[in-house]
């Protein structure tokens, strides 16, 4: 598989990032070189017919009891966040231009 | 009174003796601790020191686990500034078990990739020679005695890898054995709360303190805890398979050869029966372990965006602002391994690469479960090198050093890596892995072989009882 680099500004998106023109092309080759070695591996195992495995114990679904508990106060949960008033976290406009 | 020679059996004796008080201990370890904080970069934080007249096992926290109303920054500057609003279940429990967590440790960031021990703002030494990677904060601070134990987290085999650095013992639980709530992982599936200790015994008070049913964790599995100290010797004759391809594995040291293979004959000579066998997985669980933790990283680390806790950037609106923040708040190795995270679980390469890897992971899984079918144990080195000088970085998203001790985490498996042996002033780990929810067994076997290694542990020296 050939990474382009329209491929990696790609992912930069998915994840919200940016990477400088400098950036881009070492990290390039280091995901070439990454999925190329996943590739070596691929030939030395041969396919792999199993089903996934998500989580390594076959996690249940648990449920917690049904009755009411204090939730985080208020106060405690803006307390972190970069810009609130007294109630709710503040953001950036949404709509672009 | 030398806390830096004493475990935690003979502290507790000795304030059940009254030979020193609590505020003897706390002023020692802060006093102490400060002075190998600064020689070697240990901490992030220090906690205020308390004062109280429970008797207490000073300890230190890697900074990635929460403890109320204290800074947590995961070694990050995107969480410089934040202070949690509840404590780590599994700290919470070590605290009624006397542990008292004094300091929270530098790690890599977000405790992503090899254990280097260099984070945006503190680079840990290795006590053991200058100028090397002591693997994290917590390891060095055990190895160097300025705390007794110290807690941390393990997805790839960063908390085994820092102990074998730092000569150290270092216990990775089975997964479910410890609450996760309350630790900012990074690899949901991989990650575990574990524990160092300056001995088996040590690290085994620790990790049963910590360990058990936590009902706001659905990862968490409610089975008993058999492993408390006092730790009994094994039943009868220990056999232990001991994979081939290690010999095969990429990056490995000569050195770090040669002190394995000569602790694998000593052990065979004291009555431990090795057998060599073959598990495949070895050379493929590395590779396939980055692509599962660097996609799960993806995932767990996109609430990192600036709006309800962490630092922001200004944007233009909001898409820029999450932009902006993260690109400003993450350093270069895990903006890395989110992309590529991003980059083998898209659209078109969700199905050749993820899928792929998870249903690797059950093949890789059912093949380490097939050995310790017929050994209780799989012995193997730690880390494939010796810790590298300070200066040496990560070559890519796949770590280094995480050949031997990914297969735990694939499948979930209790693991702990002790000091083997030293080469160079440096020293080099061995790693036991052990059957689900096997701690007990794994932990006296792993005292067994620490008695017959008789390793020197650097704070320890000439060990008290």
């Amino acid at each position: 598989m050939k990474i382009t680099r329209e491929e990696l500004q790609a992912a930069a998106v998915d994840a919200r990032l940016d990477f400088s023109a400098e950036e881009t092309e070492p990290l390039r080759q280091k995901y070439q070189e990454a999925l190329e070695k996943i590739q070596a591996v691929k030939e030395d195992m041969g396919p792999v017919d199993t089903p996934p495995l998500f989580y390594p114990q076959e996690v249940k679904n648990t449920y917690r009891n049904d009755r009411q508990e204090e939730p985080l106060p208020r106060e405690k949960a803006l307390a972190n966040a970069p810009d609130t008033d007294s109630s709710c976290f503040h953001v950036p406009r949404i709509i672009e231009g | 009174m030398a806390l830096e020679k004493m475990k935690i059996q003979s502290l507790k004796k000795a304030y059940e003796g009254s030979y020193f008080s609590p505020h003897e201990v706390r002023d020692e370890g802060y006093e102490k601790g400060a002075g190998l904080d600064e020689a070697y970069g240990l901490f992030l934080t220090w906690l205020p020191k308390k004062d109280s007249d429970r008797h207490i096992i000073p300890a230190a926290a890697a900074d990635n686990l929460c403890l109320e109303g204290e800074r947590t920054t995961c070694a990050s500057r995107i969480m410089e500034n934040y202070h949690s609003p509840f404590s780590a279940f599994a700290l919470e429990k070590a605290a009624v078990a006397g542990f008292e967590v004094v300091a929270k440790s530098n790690l890599d960031e977000f405790g992503i990739g090899d254990s280097t021990g260099v984070s945006p703002f503190k680079t840990t030494v290795n006590p053991w020679k200058e100028g090397h990677q002591g693997g994290s904060g917590a390891a060095a601070a055990v190895a160097s005695g300025a705390v007794m134990a110290a807690f941390a987290s393990d997805a790839s085999g960063g908390l085994r890898q820092e102990a074998s650095y730092s000569g150290v013992v270092g216990v990775k639980p089975t997964y479910g054995r410890v609450s996760r709530r309350g630790l900012i992982d990074y690899a949901s599936s991989l990650d575990q709360v574990g524990v160092l200790g300056r001995c088996v015994e040590d690290a085994a008070y620790a990790l049963a303190a910590i360990s058990g049913h936590d009902p706001k964790d659905p990862t968490s599995i409610d089975r008993p805890v058999d492993f408390d100290p006092p730790l009994k010797q094994p039943g009868g004759p220990i056999t232990m398979a001991c994979p081939r391809e290690w010999q095969e594995a990429k990056g490995l040291d000569a050195a770090v050869a040669k002190v394995f293979g000569k602790t694998l004959e000593h052990l065979s000579s004291q009555g431990i029966q090795i057998e060599e066998v073959s598990l495949p997985a070895l050379k493929w669980s590395s590779p396939v372990t980055a692509l599962i933790a660097s996609v799960e990283a993806f995932s767990t680390l996109a609430n990192f965006d600036g709006i309800r806790f962490g630092e922001r950037t200004r944007g233009e609106h909001l898409q820029d602002m999450y932009v902006q923040t993260r690109t400003r708040g993450f350093g270069p190795r895990v903006k890395e391994f989110l992309t590529y995270g991003a980059l083998v679980s898209s659209g078109k390469n969700y199905q050749d690469y993820f899928l792929w890897a998870q249903k690797c992971r059950r093949f890789i899984r059912d093949q380490v479960l097939a050995l310790l079918e017929n050994s209780f144990f799989i012995i193997l080195p730690t880390v494939p090198f010796a810790p590298p000088p300070l200066e040496e970085k990560s070559p890519g998203p796949e770590p280094k050093g995480h050949i031997f001790t990914s297969p735990a985490n694939l499948a979930g498996l209790p693991a702990v890596s002790l000091p083997a042996g030293i080469h160079d002033a440096l020293p080099v780990g061995l790693q036991l892995i052990g059957r689900p929810f096997g701690e007990g067994p794994l932990l006296q076997a792993a005292a067994l072989l620490e008695d017959i290694i008789s390793f020197p542990g650097l704070a320890l020296g000439e060990q008290e009882g």
